[in-house]
C-alpha cells in the first residue's frame, strides 16, 4: 500500500514539530526517516497512525484520506505503528501482548498460527509465553514489541527507532528481522537514529530537520551525500 | 427600612465570612497547588473552639468584658485551626493532588463526625446549649439588630481586609515566589533549594487559622452553631468560589464569592418557580452544573491566576497602559 | 451483639463496599479519576431496582413472587440503570475533560455527583422508601432449633428468643430471650396457626447475608474471569496501562472506557439492590456515605486493583462492624473509616495490592 503525507504541519501546543512535510512511501518499499532529536521524526508517525492531529496538509493511504482517522481506525486499515521505546503492556504477559497486537483481528485460528510463527521468528518469546512482559530483557522486549505489531498483520508498519538502547548484535538481528517483514511484502516506514543501519535496509530515506525535509534520496544517495556524513555517519 | 438593613448586613456580614474562607482556601489551593477538600472542617474547628473558649471562659468569670474574651475566643479560633492544619498538612508532604483532596476531605468529615458526639458542645444539636450562654453586649446579642450587625460588618471589613494583607504580602514575598513553584513544580522547586516542608506546613498553617477566624465571626454572628453547618457541601461550595474566581487570583475570588452568594439569595427571594417547585430549590443542582460547565469550558476560572486590574479588557477601561506599555 | 455476629454483619456491609470499590477501582485504573459520582450511580440503581419491584408486584408480572430468579433480576435492573447512567455521565461530563488535569476532572466528578444527588431528591420523594423485597428474602436465620410444641406456653422462659413462622414462611416473633411468653403472644399465635415452634443459638448467620455472600462472590468470580479472560477485559487491561498504545492495536479506547464505566456502575446497581434487600430501606443521599466508604475500601486494597478492592472492602466491613463493639467507639464509625483511609494514602498510599509507581521525574 502506498502511504503519501503531503505538506504536513502539526504541534504541541503552539509549538510548532512540523512545518510542510511531504513523505511517500511506495508499496513493498522500506522507507527511513533520519534525523536529530527533535526533527519530527516520531511526531511524523504520530500523525500518520493519528495519534497527534495535523493542524495542516493531508495523509492518503492508497486513494483514501486518513489524517483525520483515530489510532484504532488507522490501525484497522492495516497501518501499525510500532512506537518508540517499545511501550509493551508490562503488567501482561508475552502472549497476552501479542494478543493485543491481533486484536483487530477476527480470524482465531489465523492468530493462533501467527503466535507460533512469531514465537518460531523469535525463539526467545517462545519460553517465555506465560512471563510478564515488564521482566523481559530490553532486547526481548524490542523483540516483542515488533512481534505484537507484525501479529497485526500490517499492511503499513511504522516502526520509531528499533534499535534504541540495544546491543550492536542485537541491532543487526533486528534490522535482519526488518528485511525479512519487507520480503513478506509489509511496507515500511523506519525512523532510525541509527543511519548506518537504516540506509543499508532502506529503499529510500528523507533527512528532517527542525520540521521540515532537507535532504531526500535513494538510500545510496544519501550515503554519499555529504552533509548526511557529516551530521549522521560521523564524518570520515 | 429596618428588614433591608437586616438583609443587606446580613448577607455583608456572611460574605465577609465566605470571603475569608476562600481567600484562605485560594492560598492553599490557588498559590499552593495543595488541592484541599477539607476547609469546611478548619471553619468548624475555628467556630467550635472560638464560641467554646468565648461562652466556657464567661461561665467562669462572668465579670470578664466581652470584647476581652472575643479577642480570647479569635486567638483559641485561630489557634485551634491552626493546629489542626498542622496536622491536616503533614499528610500533604506526602500527598499530592487528588490523593491529597480525598484524604482532606476525609479530614473534614472526621471534625463533622467528632463534633456530632462531642458532649461539651452540645453534640448534634446546636451549641449553646443548656444553661450555657453567650456573654452580654452587642457582640453576642441578636436581640439587638442593629448594634449586633454593625459591629459584625466592621468586625467582617477587619478580617477580610487583614486576610487580604497578609495573602497579598506573602505572595510578593520571597515566600510567596517560594510557595508558587510548589504549584508548578514541587521536585524542582525542592532542587532549586525550596524548602517544600516548611512552605506546605505553612500554607496549611496559615489557612486554617484565617478559616478558624471566619469560624470565630460567624459563630458569634449566628449565635447558635451545630456540626451541620459545616458539611462537605460547605468545602465545596468554598472550592467552587476559589475556582470560579481563578486560582490564585484575590480579585477574582471577590467577585466569585459575592457572585456565589449573592445569586441564590435573589433566587430565593424571586418569586420565579420551576417546574412548580421555587427556583430556590433547584439552586444546587444549578450549582453542579456550573461547576461541571466551567471545568469543561474554563478550567482556570474567570480570570485565572490574573489580578483584575492586570486583565487588558480592565486596563483599557479605565485608561491604564497594558503591561509593557508606555512605563515600560 | 455478640462478636461473631457483628463480623457476620461486618462482612456483609464489607461485601457491599466490595462492590461498590471495585468501579472506582476499575475507573481510576482507566482514567486515573476518582469518580465521585459512583455513589449516585449506586443511589439510581436501588430506585431502579424499587421500582421494578414494585412495577412486577402491582401488575402480577411474577408469578409466585418468591422466586431467586425476581431478586435476580431486580439486581441486573438495577446495574443496567446505573450503567447506562455511567455510560451518559462519561459521554457528556468526562469525555471532554480527558486531557485535562485531574484536579479539573475531580471537580467535574463533584458537580455530577451533587447533581444527581439532587435531581434524585426532586424527582423522587425525599423520604426513605420502604423498599419491599421479594418474600425469597424473608429474613431467616440459620441454624434454628426446633422447640418442642408442648414446651411452649404462657409463662414458660427461654434462655433464646423463640419464634414460630406463618404459613408464608416468615419469621413471626414470639419472646425475647430470657423473658417469659405473654399470654397475649401465644394466644395470637395460635389463633394465626403456630404449631412449630423454633428457637435461635446465641449467633445466627440470616439468609439476607448469605444471599449477599454468595451473590458478590459469583460476581467476584465473573468479573475476574472477565477482566482475565475475555477480548474486552485485556483491552480494558492495556487501556488502563497505555491507552495510546492500546490505540495503536486498533483498540477503540472511547468504547472500552465507556465499558469499563458500565461494568463499574453496574456493580454498584447491583450491590444497591443487594441493599436495599439488607437494609429494607432506600433514600436519594443513600450514595453519599458508602461511595465514600467504598472509596476507602479501594484505596485500603490499593486503587487501580481489582483483587484489593474486594479485600479493601472485606477489611473495611468488618473492621467497621469491630468499631460497633463498645458504645464508647460506636459513634466514631465514620471518623474511624477515614482516619484509616488518611493513614493508609500517608504511608502506604499503594494501598496492599496497588501497583507501585514512583513519580516519575
Amino acid at each position: 500500500m502506498t502511504l503519501r503525507l503531503e505538506n504536513i504541519e502539526a504541534g504541541y501546543g503552539g509549538i510548532a514539530a512540523l512545518r510542510g512535510v511531504s513523505i511517500e512511501v511506495r508499496a513493498g518499499e522500506i522507507v527511513a526517516i533520519l534525523g536529530a532529536n527533535g526533527a519530527g521524526k516520531s511526531t511524523t508517525l504520530k500523525v500518520i497512525s493519528g495519534l497527534v492531529r495535523p493542524s495542516g496538509g493531508a495523509v492518503y493511504l492508497e486513494d483514501r484520506r486518513i489524517d483525520r482517522l483515530r489510532p484504532y481506525e488507522t490501525a484497522r486499515l492495516g497501518l501499525v505503528h510500532c512506537p518508540e521505546g517499545r511501550r509493551l503492556f508490562a503488567n501482561m504477559t508475552v502472549l497476552e501482548n501479542l494478543e493485543m497486537g491481533a486484536y483487530q483481528r477476527g480470524d482465531k485460528a489465523g492468530v493462533k498460527r501467527d503466535i507460533e510463527k512469531m514465537t518460531g521468528l523469535f525463539d526467545v518469546l517462545g519460553s517465555r509465553r506465560a512471563q510478564l512482559a515488564g521482566t523481559l530483557s530490553g532486547g526481548e522486549q524490542q523483540m516483542l514489541a515488533l512481534a505484537r505489531a507484525l501479529m497485526a498483520r500490517p499492511k503499513v508498519l511504522l516502526l520509531d527507532e528499533p534499535s534504541l538502547g540495544l546491543a550492536p548484535m542485537l541491532i543487526e538481528q533486528i534490522f535482519a528481522t526488518i528485511a525479512q517483514i519487507r520480503r513478506e511484502g509489509v511496507t515500511i516506514l523506519l525512523v532510525e537514529q541509527n543511519a548506518h543501519m537504516a540506509l543499508e535496509v532502506a529503499d529510500r530515506g528523507y533527512v528532517l530537520e527542525t520540521g521540515h525535509v532537507a535532504v531526500t534520496g535513494d538510500a545510496d544517495e544519501l550515503r554519499n551525500h555529504p552533509a548526511v556524513i557529516e551530521a549522521y555517519l560521523g564524518g570520515a | 427600612m429596618e428588614a433591608l438593613f437586616s438583609r443587606l448586613s446580613n448577607d455583608f456580614v456572611l460574605i465577609c465570612v465566605y470571603l475569608v474562607l476562600a481567600l484562605s482556601l485560594n492560598l492553599i489551593n490557588g498559590y499552593a497547588g495543595l488541592f484541599s477538600l477539607g476547609h469546611a472542617g478548619f471553619w468548624a474547628v475555628g467556630a467550635y473552639c472560638g464560641s467554646a473558649f468565648i461562652i466556657y471562659s464567661h461561665q467562669a468569670g462572668p465579670g470578664i468584658p466581652g470584647a476581652l474574651l472575643f479577642c480570647g475566643g479569635i486567638t483559641a479560633a485561630m489557634g485551634g485551626a491552626a493546629l489542626v492544619g498542622l496536622i491536616v498538612g503533614l499528610p500533604s508532604l506526602r500527598l499530592q493532588g487528588d490523593y491529597l483532596a480525598i484524604a482532606s476531605l476525609g479530614f473534614s468529615l472526621i471534625v463533622v463526625n467528632i463534633l456530632n458526639n462531642l458532649a461539651v458542645v452540645g453534640g448534634a444539636s446546636s451549641f449553646p446549649f443548656g444553661g450555657l450562654v453567650w456573654p452580654d453586649g452587642a457582640l453576642y446579642d441578636l436581640k439587638a439588630r442593629v448594634a449586633h450587625n454593625l459591629t459584625h460588618i466592621v468586625l467582617g471589613v477587619l478580617a477580610v481586609g487583614t486576610c487580604t494583607l497578609v495573602i497579598r504580602n506573602i505572595r510578593h514575598s520571597s515566600h510567596g515566589r517560594a510557595i508558587l513553584s510548589l504549584r508548578e513544580d514541587e521536585v524542582a522547586s525542592a532542587m532549586c533549594g525550596v524548602n517544600v516542608v516548611k512552605y506546605k506546613l505553612l500554607v496549611f498553617v496559615l489557612g486554617a487559622a484565617f478559616a478558624g477566624l471566619a469560624g470565630v465571626l460567624y459563630a458569634t454572628y449566628t449565635t447558635r452553631i451545630a456540626p451541620e453547618a459545616f458539611n462537605f457541601m460547605e468545602s465545596v461550595k468554598i472550592l467552587l468560589m476559589v475556582v470560579l474566581g481563578g486560582l490564585g487570583s484575590l480579585s477574582g475570588t471577590f467577585i466569585a464569592v459575592i457572585v456565589l452568594y449573592e445569586v441564590p439569595e435573589l433566587l430565593r427571594m424571586s418569586h420565579v418557580t420551576i417546574a412548580g417547585s421555587p427556583v430556590a430549590d433547584w439552586w444546587v443542582m444549578l450549582y453542579a452544573l456550573v461547576l461541571v460547565m466551567l471545568m469543561i469550558l474554563r478550567p482556570q476560572g474567570l480570570l485565572g491566576s490574573k489580578e483584575l486590574f492586570e486583565c487588558a479588557g480592565i486596563r483599557r477601561l479605565f485608561g491604564m497602559a497594558g503591561r509593557g506599555g508606555r512605563e515600560a | 451483639m455478640t462478636l461473631l455476629s457483628l463480623l457476620l454483619d461486618g462482612l456483609a456491609l464489607g461485601c457491599i463496599y466490595a462492590l461498590i470499590a471495585l468501579g472506582y477501582t476499575m475507573v481510576y485504573g482507566i482514567i486515573k479519576l476518582i469518580n465521585f459520582a459512583h455513589g449516585e450511580f449506586y443511589m439510581i440503581g436501588a430506585y431502579a431496582a424499587f421500582i421494578f419491584l414494585a412495577v412486577v408486584r402491582t401488575t402480577g408480572l411474577a408469578e409466585p413472587y418468591d422466586t431467586a430468579m425476581l431478586l435476580l433480576c431486580a439486581m441486573l435492573v438495577a446495574g443496567a440503570a446505573a450503567g447506562v447512567l455511567a455510560v451518559i455521565v462519561e459521554r457528556l461530563a468526562y469525555r471532554p475533560l480527558r486531557r485535562a488535569s485531574r484536579i479539573a476532572a475531580l471537580l467535574t466528578a463533584l458537580g455530577v455527583s451533587l447533581f444527581l444527588q439532587n435531581a434524585a431528591l426532586k424527582v423522587f420523594s425525599q423520604n426513605t422508601e420502604a423498599f419491599r423485597k421479594p418474600p425469597l428474602v424473608v429474613d431467616r436465620r440459620y441454624p434454628t432449633f426446633e422447640i418442642n410444641a408442648t414446651d411452649v406456653r404462657p409463662g414458660a422462659v427461654f434462655d433464646t428468643e423463640v419464634f414460630w413462622r406463618d404459613d408464608v414462611g416468615s419469621e413471626q416473633f414470639l419472646s425475647p430471650a430470657g423473658f417469659a411468653i405473654s399470654e397475649e403472644e401465644f394466644r395470637w399465635a395460635a389463633e394465626h396457626g403456630a404449631r412449630r415452634f423454633y428457637r435461635y443459638p446465641r449467633v445466627t448467620v440470616r439468609r439476607k447475608q448469605i444471599i449477599i455472600w454468595t451473590s458478590v462472590a459469583l460476581i467476584a468470580v465473573g468479573l475476574h474471569f472477565l477482566v482475565r479472560h475475555t477480548r474486552i477485559g485485556k483491552a480494558m487491561r492495556a487501556v488502563s496501562y497505555d491507552f495510546e498504545t492500546a490505540g495503536l492495536m486498533g483498540i477503540n479506547v472511547d468504547r472500552v472506557i465507556s465499558f469499563t464505566f458500565f461494568i463499574g456502575a453496574l456493580l454498584a446497581g447491583a450491590g444497591a439492590a443487594l441493599v436495599g434487600m439488607y437494609y429494607g430501606t432506600i433514600k436519594p443521599t443513600m450514595g453519599i456515605m458508602p461511595g465514600l466508604k467504598a472509596f476507602v475500601a479501594a484505596v485500603i486494597g490499593g486503587i487501580g486493583s481489582i483483587p484489593g478492592a474486594l479485600l479493601g472492602g472485606l477489611a473495611l466491613g468488618t473492621a467497621e462492624s469491630l468499631v460497633q463493639l463498645s458504645p464508647i467507639t460506636a459513634p466514631y464509625q465514620d471518623a474511624f473509616a477515614f482516619a484509616i483511609l488518611i493513614v493508609i494514602l500517608v504511608f502506604l498510599p499503594n494501598g496492599f495490592f496497588g501497583r507501585h509507581e514512583r513519580e516519575k521525574v
